[in-house]
């Protein structure tokens, strides 16, 4: 719009708020929802000059409103209604609209049912026949943007199959029946364990169905979500049979293109099969009809969101660019996700996570406990920024990680988090030991090596070793990574000197219903509980207890906050205090000022920390005192467990619960310590 | 080429972002300038005439911002105050230059032509500019340029565009702007280049009335 006069500017812009007004009706109306007011009207009086922008302004407010509203709108139908217009910039306003859309339609996928995951409003429901062909409908598996998908049986083989049908809004589109038809002649080509096998397909009602096999269990997007990160051996097995299932493809020249964990099922065995061919491409055929760059992934509103973080920076640029190595790139970042729980990228945009593909550097691979290096060295080459510096083929791949698997995992030596090459296991810790283990059984080693990466180090510890504690000076911190809030019902625990009665929060387990121990002069302990905030302090009666070793126990039980100071329970007393939400981190010592929200004031401790205990249930009774411990150690219900008598390694310090967390120092000293 | 050609080159290189070095040497600028603009709110506060208010609109958005930890909103690219701050500054470069002519009581153009006469001003560098730090009279300034384009916007005839350049101004964000207007980011964005241009075209007037 840099070329257009002020006037100009204002003439569109009044437009465009009439426009919304409009818009905004309908919304509000939301009784006809197929029926948005059309641009059209407001712009056909505006003067030739101004009308390409003019379209481009009104168009993009109303792609807006009709995403929020649900509608799915592909680049096809734009371009009809706007022949003088090109395309290029609908498929920009539709990935804008697209980033900032908060419904987004799921990805379809072939997979058994999800609790709570069916929608019983879908008006593209296939609600009127309870069968198609030979199959009778059982219910719904999921939907998206080009089709629903049911659980469905054969009626006289009474197979159990998945019957993806199009959406019958969408008939009339050719280009996407071509897609689907596209779709349903590489599944037709494929047969393999590791890729869903198609049984059948047809056209009811105009409408094109494929039938494939219904896989029982979840597919990997899912699974961590629900179970968080996998360990390493776990993950390996997994993009194994991915690549596998794909090495075949690639061998019958069909590329894949949307590789994310959202289309690997995970089956019951502990198989992986790759479903949705919707996007795969069979190379000895050009591509020859309209499906130009983004329409590809534009296709349906969710696919291009769930894609875009598994997306070749190739793929990114031109569809048509992307090879087996695209498909290499994006095994790599689901290999990455699998073990982070994240995927590499996410800027705050599509179009800003394709740059960071493109661009910003291969992020390193933060797992607690650590993975193999070569693991770490394979993943970086398979996410390498140009397809020639990648491994070369899927086969390439499933050498190198079945090599990883079949190696005695005591010479497998574990990277630390950050740095590929600064192990922090490896065998250099007591040789004699491991020695004598490897004596032992194949069975006994793998249990062992699952008990050194979950961090159970205290079998090492010396018994004459002098009591060690953590030296904070009022601005270090202890920052442990988390992947969820703080549980229901805890007890936090802490043997803690205080040096120091500045007000400080040394114990912060932020995001969720963020809980932190803090000192004011008194211990106290804050919730912030379904967006409430509550307290529990101390009464402020003399002077705080400065330079004295104590142990300080927090608990809430879901209804009430408690503190204990020395195993005696203390009258509670509430305060104003603000809490604001967080996402998850747990800090000892003080917050990492970024983490809360601006102003906040810097509550950083000064004392020393011998140990801190975090159990997910209420340990200690309300009125009753008990006998405080002398050191904290691991039992049930245990979370976190940070015993510093255990110096840190790289500034790192490892969690003696189990659960593999590790802590990374800044500006704090371990120092000994008699107690 | 001016010392307001400078600054002006010089912040279109902050927005730009072209160089970290000018966006620090920006952000320290801009980081004293909140502290001058809180210093004479607070003056004018005790002053406390009714008649003030609408005056200090641009004080109170930007300190208020920088209050509520809003400061790097302020000085992103996005946000309207270098643009604000370079029509400002080159108002205040041509008003030292038009008083340092006055105390030599010279008539303006025979200075021009004199090789250490009066034109130290117009070779002050952007650099140099704003490593001086601002002066109250530029917060003054400031604030009376952020008037005059709230004057402006009104008179395009479309109301929301004062409430969202102030909003802007306190380093709200367009997600934050469109949700209090109910409307869509998108039409906060394009009413955001219209705000721009509006500004610019002030920065143009600026300097048209003053190097005419």
């Amino acid at each position: 719009m840099g070329d257009l006069t002020t006037e100009q500017l204002l003439l569109i812009n009044q437009r465009c708020d009439e426009y919304e007004a409009a818009l905004r009706d309908w919304q509000r109306d939301g009784t006809s929802p197929e029926s948005f007011p059309p641009i059209e009207p407001f712009v056909e009086t505006v003067p030739q000059e101004i009308y390409q922008a003019a379209v481009e302004q009104l168009i993009g407010l109303e792609i807006q409103y009709r995403i929020e509203s649900g509608q799915t709108i592909l680049v096809s139908e734009l371009v009809d209604r706007f022949p003088d217009v090109s395309d290029g910039i609908f498929i920009h306003l539709l990935q804008e609209s697209l980033s900032g859309a908060t419904r987004l339609a799921d990805d379809v996928a072939t997979k058994a049912p999800d609790a709570g995951e069916t929608d019983e409003q879908d008006v593209n429901a296939f609600e009127l026949a309870t069968s198609i062909g030979q199959y009778e409908l059982l219910g719904k598996l999921g939907g998206g943007g080009m089709g629903v998908v049911y659980q469905a049986v054969h009626r006289s083989m009474k197979r159990d199959v998945a019957i993806k049908i199009m959406r019958g809004d969408l008939i009339n589109r050719r280009e996407l029946k071509q897609r689907f038809h596209r779709e349903v002649t590489a599944v037709a080509k494929l047969s393999h364990p590791n890729i869903v096998t198609a049984y059948d397909a047809g056209e009811v009602e105009g409408r094109p169905y494929l039938v494939t096999e219904l896989v029982d269990g979840m597919d990997l997007h899912h699974y961590v979500k629900r179970h968080g990160p996998m360990p390493w051996q776990v993950a390996i097995r997994s993009i194994i049979d991915a690549a596998e299932g794909l090495k075949y493809a690639h061998g019958q020249r069909i590329i894949h293109r949307d590789i994310k964990p959202g289309n690997l099922l995970l089956n019951h065995e502990g198989h992986v099969k790759i479903l949705d061919l919707g996007l795969a491409r069979l190379t000895e055929t050009a591509d020859t009809n309209d499906d130009t760059n983004a329409t590809a992934q534009l296709t349906h509103t969710g696919a291009v969101v769930g894609t875009a973080a598994f997306m070749a920076p190739e793929q990114a640029r031109n569809t048509r660019d992307a090879d087996q190595r695209s498909d290499i790139y994006s095994l790599g970042c689901v290999l990455f996700y699998l073990l982070t729980g994240k995927p590499p990228y996410r800027g705050e945009s599509i179009v800003d996570t394709l740059l960071l593909h493109a661009t910003a550097p291969i992020p390193a691979l933060i797992v607690p406990g650590g993975v193999p290096s070569r693991l770490g060295e394979l993943v970086q080459e398979m996410m390498a920024k140009s397809p020639a510096d990648r491994p070369g083929s899927m086969n390439d791949i499933i050498e190198r990680l079945t090599a990883l698997q079949l190696e005695d995992p005591l010479e497998t030596e574990l990277a630390s988090p950050d740095r590929a090459s600064a192990p922090v296991v490896t065998h250099t810790d007591p040789p004699e030991f491991f020695g004598r283990l490897r004596a032992a059984s194949g069975l006994l080693l793998g249990i062992l090596v699952f008990a050194l990466s979950a961090g159970l180090f205290s079998w090492f510890k010396h018994p004459d070793q002098p009591n060690q504690a953590v030296q904070f000076d009022g601005s270090g911190y202890i920052e442990i990574p988390m992947q969820s809030g703080p549980p229901e019902e805890l007890t936090f625990e802490m043997i803690v000197r205080i040096d120091d009665a500045t007000l400080c929060n040394p114990l912060c387990w932020l995001g969720g219903n963020w809980t932190t121990l803090f000192h004011n002069g008194n211990w106290g302990i804050a919730r912030f509980e379904q967006g409430e905030p509550r307290f529990a302090v101390v009464p402020g009666e003399g002077a705080p207890v400065l330079g004295q070793w104590q142990h300080i126990a927090g608990t809430w039980d879901g209804q009430t906050l408690r503190i204990f100071v020395d195993g005696q329970p203390v009258a509670q007393q509430s305060m104003d205090f603000e809490l604001q939400p967080t996402t998850p981190g747990l800090f000892i010592g003080g917050v990492d000022p970024q983490r809360l929200w601006q102003p906040h004031d810097q509550r950083f401790f000064t004392g020393l920390i011998d140990a801190v205990r975090i159990s997910d249930r209420v340990l200690y009774g309300p009125d009753e005192s008990f006998s405080p411990p002398e050191t904290l150690t691991n039992q049930a219900g245990v979370v976190v467990l940070f015993d510093f008598d255990q110096p840190a390694e790289n500034g790192r310090y490892v969690d003696q619960s189990g659960n593999a967390l590790i802590g990374t120092a800044t500006n704090v000293q371990q120092v000994a310590t008699p107690r | 080429m001016t010392a307001a050609d400078n600054i002006t080159a010089w912040i279109d290189g902050v927005r730009d972002g072209d160089s970290l070095a000018a966006q620090a040497l920006w952000s320290a600028y801009f980081d004293k300038l909140t502290r001058v603009a809180s210093k004479q709110l607070a003056g004018a506060r005790t002053a406390a005439r009714d008649g003030e208010d609408i005056a200090l609109s641009a004080f109170k958005s930007f300190c208020l911002a920088a209050e509520q930890g809003r400061f790097e909103k302020l000085i992103d690219r996005e946000s309207l105050w270098p643009l604000l701050v370079s029509i400002a500054a080159n108002k205040s470069v041509d008003a030292m230059r038009h008083e340092n002519r006055k105390k030599r009581g010279g008539t303006g153009t025979a200075d021009e032509s004199t090789p250490h006469g009066g034109r130290v001003h117009a070779d002050l560098s952007a650099d140099q500019f704003l490593g001086h730090g601002p002066t109250p009279e530029m917060a003054v300034e400031l604030s009376e340029q952020f008037n005059l384009l709230l004057e402006r916007l009104d008179k395009s005839g479309d109301p929301m565009l004062r409430l969202i350049a102030i909003a802007k101004c306190s380093g709200e964000s367009t997600g934050e702007i469109a949700a209090q207007l109910d409307c869509a980011r998108r039409t906060i964005e394009r009413k955001m280049t219209l705000i721009r241009r509006l500004l610019t075209e002030q920065l143009g007037d600026g300097v048209d009335s003053r190097d005419e």
